[in-house]
């Protein structure tokens, strides 16, 4: 599914030079759940930005899907994370401005599918997570964890292949977190590839496989 | 504390250089540029007014009313009766004359040819009506001898150097007959009877011998009553007077007078010999259209400003953390706003002061005699301008010292809605500018280009007074003065006529005479209103107008005319072989046919519509000589023709001018030339205070989104789809902004070409071509930013704090 190979990133302003991955080499499988544990500024969500092509490498290839990235203008990139990748964040990061059933469906927008084709599917979805009655609703009227099973619902709206979480239960109480882990196993059964940055043990547990990231670089697996 | 606000002020500019400049600067230019504007329309409001007493004044005019043809306006009045109005009229306290004389005279003083192009004569009250200031000359006995010349300061020094003048005789041809009397400082330009040199008409007690036939002199003609009561009583006795003497007038009509007050003279219509000197639409207009840039350099200003304070939030919420009370938000925000306010005002007057002399250039009128200190409306609209600033910079302070308190609710609620507002403000504004400006354009273009319907190219006019007769005392002899001309080498043709090519007003000064006409093919038993001229008739082919129908002969009789198209258009449907007579011949036999038609032409600017014409093949006088010259050979043929018309005039009386027709057309159009630069020059300072406006705008409100377009771009949108999102409430805006802008444009293009008879279908495409400036002024900074954003790093927005 996706392939590192000497992957570094280095960011520059005009006195300084910080590596944030040093070539880092790694193959994640189709289907797997990974973790990704590591202290702040290890360049854990650096390297999730990268698998989800919202930043380049400085040197190095990435490999999605067999096919390699790098010579991909802006507008490739952007279909390719639309069809391939869905995000979860700790934030939610939902458009205060737009309503549940908006935020749900704006990937589906950008897809261009058709509106009662687009309805049909968010409120399939919606229905699956237990937030039909929260579709008129603005984020700010909703609770952390049923911000983050929208964000969940827009994550997923699409049938990505690959996800990508970053700390997503970070904002949420345990009650919360661990549905939201649940729903990502549930997701994970179904064949979709998850990438999960994560501070917790307890969360990390849910994955597959965990490595840990320190410096830059990979410090155990 | 309030120098410390201040203080805080200068910081923020230094912060945001760029965008304080243009927010400052932007007011400072508009202020200044508003202020040459209104020093422009001084110039014409103030027509006259530099007259002594002017409220008092009126100018005294004629009409004459047909049953059938309607009212005929004059702008002048009989000269005879003038001098009976301090006897014969009570309320009337004072009067002046003033009659230029049509006839040139060959002057020659100090062995040198004293060109005047007309002899101006006034009444002896002039120069104290005029308040001249005399450099030369007894200031008692200026105007006291009929043979005394007074001239302006700049005509003495012209001719006579440093030396004092005044005595100085001057010779009709060999005889001594006038002498300078007095010199006069320049006067304002703005004095309607304004003149370089004066002689005297007559002295009221004076017997002149004036007869019955001098009837036929009209002149601009002026009255004092002091009461304004009094016009109405004064109006009715001169009507009974012209009634009296309406035999001896030889009009047909009902003969009616007018007293117009002197400051409003300037700008009326629809008089037969006069034209306004400039249409008092058009002054308010330009008034109106300053205030817009004014207006819109203010909204700009506060649109910079307030994004500014809301790029501050966060300084706003620690103030509130660290004990600030919304009062004291309040103070700073409101001082701050003063500074700049205070900034702008300051760099605005330096910026009309020393831009004063660079714009009275660019129109050719010396605005800065025209102060400001002293204007109503200058004095008015800096207090509204003040008032607006002071009520706005209360109100944006009062609603941004309360951002830190009711943040989330302003982000999601009132988000940009003011800025919106002022936002779609300066885009109507910028409509209606830029469409007027276009138009403008666009006109001035199609009247300087107009097909003139005849051939005017290198060509020069000469005006001397000859006739078609050898021997007669006192004129040359027009066919020998032609054969002359035409052995001048590089002159390739030249034609004559007894009407000007080149009349700003259809009058008979200029050789355009209105006449009634008798139709005789018995459709018409009443007259038809035409203008009537002369000219020979290798007039035609010279100046390559062509015959419609007909042929013009090679010698033509007395009673053979050609008409205009116009003239076959509106009364002869088949015009050739027609005969016409005119109204108030004497002899009912004298009838004359149409020999031919042939094309329009314009002799005159498209003020006036196309007339109907009829011209007289065989003229007795000549009066205006048109030389052609080969291309590259002016400068040979102008000083040979100098050369020629003065050894001709040298052994007459009459006197000449010359005037280059090509130049002369220019002139035609100059104040349309300043009119069209000056908004032009106009509506691009607005278009650039409102591609900045947007960019500012669009830049701020883009930046509080980034978190959005942050989003948006992970859940898959590509930078067209963020382009249509954003680009759709500008699209409203636009649109809304246009429909409103364009209506505006749409009534005072209206006004503008009022005075025109003649409106291209060009002028139209002013609106689709504005449309398409303001889609680039609208979108193009809109784009940038949206790019700009979505190649920004969207991770930053994205991450947890």
């Amino acid at each position: 599914m996706i392939e590192l190979k000497d992957l570094t990133k280095i960011y520059r302003t005009d006195t300084i030079e910080t590596t944030a991955l040093n070539s880092i080499n790694l193959h994640i499988p189709e289907g797997c759940f990974f973790a990704i544990k590591g202290p702040s500024g290890c360049g854990k969500t650096t390297l999730l930005n990268i698998l989800g092509l919202m930043d380049r490498p400085s040197r190095g290839e990435l490999l999605l899907l067999g096919k390699n990235t790098a010579g991909f203008k802006e507008k490739e990139l952007s279909r390719l994370r639309r069809q391939t990748i869905g995000f979860l964040f700790q934030k939610f990061n939902l458009i205060a401005s737009l309503t549940v059933f908006e935020n749900v469906e704006l990937p589906l927008l950008y897809q261009k599918l058709p509106i009662a084709s687009r309805k049909a599917k968010v409120e399939a979805m919606l229905g699956q997570l237990g937030l039909e009655a929260r579709a008129g609703h603005f984020p700010h009227q909703l609770s952390g964890g049923q911000q983050q099973r929208v964000a969940l619902a827009r994550c997923v709206i699409n049938d990505p292949r690959l996800i990508l979480a970053d700390e997503p239960t970070g904002n949420l109480d345990s009650g919360n977190g661990e549905e939201v882990m649940r729903l990502l196993s549930d997701l994970h059964r179904d064949g979709r590839t998850i990438v999960m940055v994560t501070h917790d043990d307890r969360y990390a547990a849910f994955a597959e496989k965990v490595i840990e990231m320190k410096d830059g670089g990979f410090a155990a697996e | 504390m309030i120098w410390k606000h201040i203080l805080m002020a200068f910081r923020q500019i230094g912060r945001q250089r760029f965008s304080f400049g243009i927010a400052i600067l932007g007011l400072a230019i508009s202020l200044a540029a508003f202020g040459h504007l209104l020093s422009y329309s001084r110039y014409y409001l103030d027509y006259d007014k530099n007259a002594e007493n002017h409220r008092e004044w009126y100018r005294l005019r004629y009409s004459e009313v047909h049953p059938e043809m309607g009212e005929h306006a004059s702008a002048s009045f009989f000269i005879p009766p003038a001098r009976m109005l301090l006897r014969d009229i009570p309320e009337v306290k004072d009067h002046i004359v003033y009659w230029p004389s049509v006839i040139a005279l060959n002057l020659i003083c100090d062995g040198r040819s004293f060109q005047m192009q007309e002899r101006v004569f006034v009444s002896a009250a002039f120069p104290k009506h005029y308040k001249m200031d005399i450099i030369y000359g007894n200031p008692d006995s200026l105007l006291a001898d009929r043979n005394g010349i007074l001239i302006s300061e700049s005509f003495s020094r012209n001719f006579f150097g440093d030396v004092n003048p005044v005595g100085t005789k001057v010779y009709v041809g060999e005889n001594p007959r006038y002498f300078i009397s007095g010199v006069f400082k320049e006067l304002d330009p703005n004095l309607h009877l304004r003149h370089d040199h004066y002689s005297l008409w007559f002295q009221d007690d004076e017997d002149n011998g004036s007869s019955e036939d001098d009837w036929y002199l009209r002149g601009h003609v002026r009255v004092r009553i002091p009461d304004k009561e009094d016009v109405k009583i004064v109006q009715s006795k001169l009507n009974e007077m012209l009634e009296q003497h309406r035999a001896i007038i030889g009009q047909k009509g009902q003969l009616q007078a007018y007293l117009d007050p002197i400051s409003k003279i300037h700008f009326m219509t629809g008089l037969k010999d006069d034209a306004p000197t400039m249409s008092i639409t058009s002054v308010y207009t330009i008034l109106l259209l300053s205030f817009m840039l004014l207006l819109s350099a203010l909204v700009n200003f506060l649109i910079i400003i307030g994004l500014s304070w809301k790029k501050r939030a966060d300084e706003f919420h620690f103030r509130r953390a660290v004990g600030a009370g919304r009062k004291e938000l309040w103070y700073q925000l409101f001082c701050e706003h003063s500074t700049y306010f205070a900034l702008s005002l300051l760099l605005g007057v330096a910026i009309y002061l020393s831009g004063l002399g660079l714009f009275s250039s660019l129109i050719q009128i010396d605005v800065s005699r025209y102060s400001l200190l002293t204007f109503p409306i200058a004095f008015s609209t800096l207090f509204t301008l003040l008032g607006l600033a002071i009520v706005s910079g209360m109100i944006m302070s009062y609603r941004y010292s309360g951002v830190s308190l009711e943040q989330d609710v302003w982000h999601s609620i009132h988000r940009n809605r003011g800025i919106t507002v002022l936002l779609f403000a300066q885009m109507f504004i910028s409509f209606a500018f830029i469409t007027l400006a276009i138009s403008m354009a666009l006109h001035y273009s199609f009247i300087r280009n107009i097909d003139w319907g005849w051939d005017n190219k290198n060509t020069i006019q000469y005006k001397y007074l000859t006739i078609n007769d050898e021997g007669r005392q006192n004129y040359y002899d027009a066919r020998l003065l032609r054969t002359r001309i035409r052995e001048i080498p590089g002159v390739t043709k030249e034609s004559v006529s007894n009407f000007s090519v080149i009349s700003q007003s259809l009058d008979d000064q200029n050789g355009f005479h209105e006449v009634q006409i008798y139709l005789a093919d018995g459709s018409l038993e009443t007259p038809v209103s035409s203008y009537l001229s002369s000219t020979i008739p290798d007039f035609f082919e010279t100046r390559e107008i062509k015959v419609v129908s007909g042929s013009i002969p090679e010698e033509a009789s007395a009673s053979q005319v050609v008409v205009n198209q116009s003239f076959a258009d509106k009364y002869l449907p088949n015009p050739l072989g027609s005969r016409l007579r005119m109204s108030g011949d004497e002899d009912e036999t004298n009838w004359y046919e149409v020999v031919a038609v042939v094309e329009d032409a314009w002799f005159f600017p498209t003020y006036h519509e196309m007339i109907p014409l009829i011209t007289i093949l065989k003229p007795y006088v000549i009066k205006y000589y048109q030389i052609s010259w080969q291309e590259d050979r002016k400068q040979e043929v102008l000083p040979a023709l100098s050369a020629l018309f003065a050894d001709a005039a040298g052994s007459g009386v009459f006197g000449y001018s010359a005037s280059e027709l090509e130049l002369a057309q220019a002139e035609f159009y100059a104040q349309d030339k300043a009119h069209k630069d000056i908004s032009l020059f106009m509506a691009m300072f607005v278009a650039f205070i409102a591609v900045m406006g947007i960019y500012a705008v669009s830049s701020a409100s883009i930046h509080t989104q980034m978190k959005d377009i942050s989003i948006r771009k992970v859940c898959g949108a590509e930078l067209s789809d963020i382009i249509r999102l954003y680009a759709k409430k500008y699209c409203y805006l636009y649109i809304g902004s246009g429909l409103v802008g364009m209506y505006l444009a749409n009534n005072l293009i209206r006004l503008y070409n009022s005075r025109y008879a003649i409106v291209p279908a060009a002028s139209f495409l002013a609106y689709p071509v504005a449309a398409i400036v303001m889609a680039l002024i609208v979108f193009i900074p809109l784009c940038l930013n949206i790019i700009k954003a979505f190649k920004a790093d969207a991770n930053q927005y994205l991450q947890a704090d």
